[in-house]
């Protein structure tokens, strides 16, 4: 009996931190954002509206690049140890 | 040892607490609804509680209470997520309070169960963890306050556009 509880309470932090990430990473929960964007690209004049989404493109690559920098393990690289070996 | 009379007192001034934080959010047009539904499901725990609670034995008394605070976790999580409902900031806070309520009821039957047999020699250990508990759930029914955005203009509003 008590043992069940204390998985239930396991079970219950799992599903939480679960649920959290789930409405971080899904687009179901940024539906009203996505519309936003929508329309406001919608509203740009059609000669313009491709540049202006390669323009985005490129700084959401940039910025998807930024990020993956910052998660990196930073190495101390001593540079005499390095020519020893 | 609290009085009987004054703890029946705080549970009562509690459940009417919650009732009408329910009622504030319930009139609010523009409500927080993952806040609306936390509201919702302890007011239904904390009256259901008072039915389980006359059921229960030594043994179960306090696996019961955290089992409870537990269950509301899960079915407010399972509601979220079924209703494609977004968590607030704090909603998410009231969870992790209701889990540390419960993991106090755990230590407590712990304490209870294996070390002495009658409550007589732990009645400070029982009479801080209910102390502790209330001021939690006083914490619980000033975020739920909080959560319902209570202004004056948009107060009343969904009651308004009934007459």
């Amino acid at each position: 009996m008590e043992i069940a509880i204390w998985t239930l309470v396991l079970f219950v932090l799992v599903v939480l931190f679960k649920t959290l990430k789930y409405e971080k990473t899904s687009a179901v929960y940024n539906e009203k954002q996505l519309l936003k964007r929508y329309f406001e690209i919608k509203s740009i004049s059609p000669d313009y509206r491709i540049s202006y989404l390669r323009d985005w493109e490129k700084h959401a690559i940039k910025a998807i690049e930024q990020s993956s920098e910052s998660q990196k393990n930073r190495v101390v690289h001593l540079k005499s140890i390095d020519n020893i070996k | 040892m609290i009085n009987l009379e004054l703890a029946h007192f705080i549970a009562k001034f509690y459940l009417f607490s919650y009732f009408i934080c329910f009622l504030i959010s319930f009139s609010n047009k523009h409500n927080n609804k993952s806040n609306f539904i936390a509201i919702t499901f302890a007011l239904v725990f904390s009256l259901l509680n008072q039915y389980i609670k006359q059921t229960l034995d030594f043994y179960t008394f306090y696996l019961g209470s955290a089992a409870g605070c537990l269950i509301y976790v899960l079915f407010s999580l399972i509601t979220h997520l079924v209703m494609k409902i977004k968590h607030v900031r704090t909603t998410v806070i009231i969870y992790v309070l209701y889990i540390l309520i419960s993991l106090s009821y755990l230590i407590i039957h712990k304490v209870r169960v294996v070390i002495f047999d009658s409550d007589e020699h732990i009645l400070w250990v029982i009479n801080a963890q209910s102390i502790f508990t209330l001021a939690v759930y006083l914490i619980n029914i000033c975020l739920f306050a909080y959560g319902s955005k209570i202004l004056w203009k948009s107060q009343f509003g969904r009651l308004s556009s009934l007459f």
